[in-house]
């Protein structure tokens, strides 16, 4: 038999290996989260509108991250510039300059005075809001040590901030002396996102292009947990919101929520007609709802204990590149390819 | 003006003057980081065709300036034979109004002035040294075209240039190789032309200085090798150190010639 005949005959028996596997998992298992939530009467489709237009961006917005306070955002675009908004007064507070356009994530302190951002140029870099000189913020650190780019970064508090990177790699800073603290290295892919614990500042999850999610203990700087049963990179993480279980979005075109406590997979999230994948996830303050930002820029809306579709966000030339739901769950903000950040309520 | 009209001088219109940029939704990686790293792989494309088309448009250019310098030159030749002929011209009046010392009114000076041009004309074509001239030029065409055999690499100048291509019998291929002194392959093409032109002695080589043939032409291109035959540009190669492997001898300049046609 010619080698690829066997390769092939070896990816069958590992097919088949896979699903006996699973079915006996299942079999453990008293029962789904799908069956148990049956007779939940169904959700009421939500009427989601977009109530405030924020424009300004020059370039398509690759990031946004809402304040503690909900009610400044703070945004990321192609044109290499971080704008913090003012969600209610429907106006741009602060403009920054950054050296490279290509960023990817930007996230907010939750004291509100430093805004991060990481990008292709494998730095995270810090500004603080509170200096402004002449009308301009100046770099306030530049944390450089990660060999890949710095695909989301998310600050514990105004000291120490953690960073996910295309090396395979999460790592936790000092941000005073720009030093790192701890290195993550436990994945074999690259890190595309991490989320951290509410209410615990020791534990953060990340999901990697390896398809697997880990959880970590920040204070040893070691993986707890990883949790397999996606099929392809994983993009997105999202804790729920009482930090018990988290969401993730892969390329595989599902999402799936993890439990922490049962340390595996509840539920499934895909439907046939779904083809590509999934960007961002992040969860309504009940946690019943589950957002979901695609690659073909759509937008769903997931019922998390059925499991099915209940809504999908419809706008005229709305193009969702990135997406999150405010702290006090009254609002989702979408980051959008025309540039646009619209607020939906 | 009433309020109203006021707001609406103010109002901010959608974007209907800028053009709708082109929504190109790619199969894989629109959204995330990964849309971001394929972003920049677009950008770093859109840059490098950029690059490759300025690129072409140099040697272009290039390229013209050398087809047309020949023709320059034929021009300032034919300048200079002008000038020539004019210069006797003004030297026979003078001769004339040294002989008629009487002064000569205007009228007839015009009309002298008119039979002079006819005179003149005739004079041209009835002048010994330009029948002479010719017939010595048409000697050496038949010369050579019984027997066109060179054995040397000569140089010229931006004066000899024309000449040396023109009085050579249509059949004779002439390659010119235009070189800087400080060019290594230049020099190097040098002594392999020299050892050439040795061996193939129906060949016409000539070399000259770039900066004197052609000021001004862009060294980045040199050394550049250019085919005239019967008197008319062939064509040329830019840069020929490219086409040739690094440590080349005159057997792959031969190569390279004869690929091209021109041997």
């Amino acid at each position: 038999m010619s080698i690829e005949d066997r390769i092939s005959t070896v990816k069958e028996e590992i097919k088949q290996l896979k699903n006996e596997i699973n079915l006996k998992k299942s079999n453990l298992s008293e029962s789904s989260l799908r069956t148990l939530a049956s007779d939940i009467p169904p959700l009421e489709t939500s009427e989601l509108e977009v109530r405030v237009h924020l424009t300004g961006h020059l370039g398509k917005v690759y990031g946004v991250h809402w304040a503690e306070d909900s009610n400044h955002i703070v945004s990321a675009s192609q044109d290499g510039k971080v704008i913090v908004w003012d969600a209610q007064a429907q106006c741009k507070i602060h403009a920054i300059r950054l050296r490279s356009n290509w960023v990817m994530d930007c996230a907010f302190s939750p004291s509100m005075n430093l805004v991060a951002c990481g990008g292709l140029d494998n730095l995270c870099t810090i500004y603080d809001l509170s200096q402004e000189e002449e009308g301009r913020i100046n770099i306030y650190r530049e944390l450089s040590s990660h060999t890949g780019y710095v695909s989301c970064c998310r600050f514990l508090n105004d000291q120490q901030i953690v960073t996910s990177s295309g090396d395979m790699s999460c790592i936790l800073w000092d941000i005073e002396s720009g030093s790192k603290i701890t290195e993550f290295a436990d994945h074999n892919g690259d890190v595309m996102s991490l989320d951290l614990k509410p209410g615990d500042t020791n534990t953060f999850a990340s999901g990697a292009c390896d398809a697997t999610s880990k959880l970590w203990d920040l204070r040893s700087g070691t993986c707890e947990a990883t949790f397999e049963g996606h099929q392809s990179d994983i993009n997105s993480v999202q804790f729920f919101p009482d930090g018990n279980a988290f969401g993730t979005g892969s390329d595989d075109a599902t999402c799936r929520l993890f439990d922490i406590r049962a340390g595996r997979e509840l539920m499934e999230y895909t439907n046939d007609n779904i083809l590509c994948g999934i960007s961002s996830v992040a969860f309504s303050i009940s946690g019943r709802l589950m957002f979901a930002g695609y690659d073909n820029f759509s937008v769903h809306v997931w019922d998390v204990l059925k499991g099915n579709d209940t809504a999908i966000l419809e706008e005229h030339s709305n193009r969702v590149s990135c997406l999150g739901v405010s702290k006090d769950g009254m609002a989702l903000v979408t980051g959008s390819w025309d540039k646009e950040l619209k607020i939906w309520a | 003006m009433s309020n109203e009209d006021i707001l609406n001088k103010f109002a901010i219109e959608p974007s209907s003057d800028e053009p709708e940029e082109e929504f190109v939704m790619r199969e894989y990686g629109n959204t995330g980081p990964k849309g971001v790293i394929a972003d920049h792989a677009e950008y770093l494309e859109v840059l490098r065709r950029e690059r490759i088309e300025e690129k072409k448009r140099q040697v272009q250019q290039s390229k013209k300036m050398v087809m047309n310098e020949k023709e320059v030159n034929l021009v300032d030749y034919l300048l200079q034979q002008r000038k020539v002929s004019i210069n006797e011209k003004q030297q026979e009046k003078k001769k004339r109004l040294i002989e008629n010392s009487d002064p000569e009114t205007e009228e007839e000076d015009e009309k002298k002035k008119e039979e002079d041009s006819e005179e003149e004309l005739l004079k041209m074509l009835d002048k010994e040294g330009i029948l002479d001239e010719y017939a010595l030029q048409r000697l050496n065409q038949i010369k050579k075209e019984i027997e066109p055999v060179f054995g040397t690499v000569l140089t010229v100048n931006k004066e000899n240039f024309v000449s040396t291509i023109d009085n050579e019998s249509p059949k004779v291929t002439i390659i010119v190789h235009m070189y800087d002194q400080n060019n290594r392959a230049c020099i190097r093409i040098n002594s392999c032309l020299s050892k050439l032109a040795r061996r193939l002695t129906k060949v016409k080589f000539l070399k000259g200085l770039a900066k004197d043939l052609k000021p001004g032409f862009n060294t980045e291109f040199l050394p550049v090798f250019i085919v005239y035959k019967a008197g008319k540009f062939v064509d040329s190669i830019l840069k020929v150190s490219e086409h040739l492997p690094k440590s080349f001898d005159e057997d792959d300049v031969r190569s390279l010639l004869v690929e091209s046609k021109y041997l």
